[in-house]
């Protein structure tokens, strides 16, 4: 991840990115089970408590950015926490589809693994480097960010159409871009801070096309 | 956004976006430099 440090490590074997690759999808396979976890122990909790738990989500992402450095087990623990967290802040707006239209909770689940599937193994596969075109998708990310607090307060037609397709254009993008960091990474510490990215790839994706599914009339 | 859907669930995908960038905190100046 931070790559400015001094000593660069060598390269990793065959077996190594293997085994690289492995550890962080089992990584976010335990954070997506926490995550689904956190999610039923909050699905009778209140708006205002999903909140709470964002930002002590937030808290906890930012602080495995800084132990990530000194410590993998410590990383790993702040990762699941988060995860957990993450789920509890998510429980009401996944019981609002559950209640208003359970179908498109099993459409945006079975739709995310075909898209994180897809563009997960072509970013994994290509030769290109997909650095530039991560680096102006980051941009858009922040700009779709500013186009959806805005479209909650002044009326732009179908902006919920629109956010979710530019959204789930940019995250295929940066699917792609994250699979192909975990191909080319040469420290095994990166990967709980690969596996933090690619499950929020992997949640950006659902809650898009939830909003896509779930709001269909 | 244009439907009936609670505030919350209308911002829950930003605020998951929110998070993504956080994530990448620390490759903005990289990125910065292009």
């Amino acid at each position: 991840m931070s790559s400015n440090t001094a000593a660069v490590p060598a390269p990793l074997t065959r077996d190594e990115t293997g085994t690289l690759f492995g550890q962080t999808m089992g990584l976010v396979a335990v954070t997506a089970g926490l995550f689904a976890l956190g999610a039923y122990l909050g699905r009778n909790m209140s708006y205002g408590w999903g909140w709470v738990f964002w930002i002590a989500g937030f808290a906890s992402l930012i602080a495995m950015n800084v132990v990530a450095q000194r410590s993998e087990r410590g990383a790993v623990t702040l990762l699941f926490g988060f995860g957990v967290l993450i789920g509890l802040a998510s429980a009401p707006t996944l019981s609002y589809y559950a209640s208003t239209n359970p179908q498109a909770l099993w459409q945006a689940g079975g739709a995310t693994a075909l898209v994180i599937g897809g563009f997960g193994a072509a970013g994994y596969a290509t030769r290109r480097d997909l650095s530039g075109i991560a680096r102006a998708l980051f941009w858009a990310l922040i700009a779709l960010i500013v186009f959806g607090i805005v479209a909650i307060f002044v009326k732009i037609p179908h902006s919920s159409l629109i956010y979710a397709v530019v959204g789930l254009v940019i995250f295929a993008g940066l699917t792609a871009y994250d699979f192909q960091r975990l191909r080319n990474a040469r420290d095994i510490r990166t990967a709980p801070l690969l596996a933090a990215s690619i499950f929020l790839d992997v949640l950006n994706v659902f809650l898009l096309l939830l909003s896509l599914f779930g709001n269909r009339d | 956004m244009s439907d009936n859907a609670p505030l919350t669930v209308l911002l829950e995908p930003d605020a998951v976006a929110v998070l993504t960038v956080a994530a990448a905190l620390d490759r903005v100046p990289a990125a910065m430099r292009g």
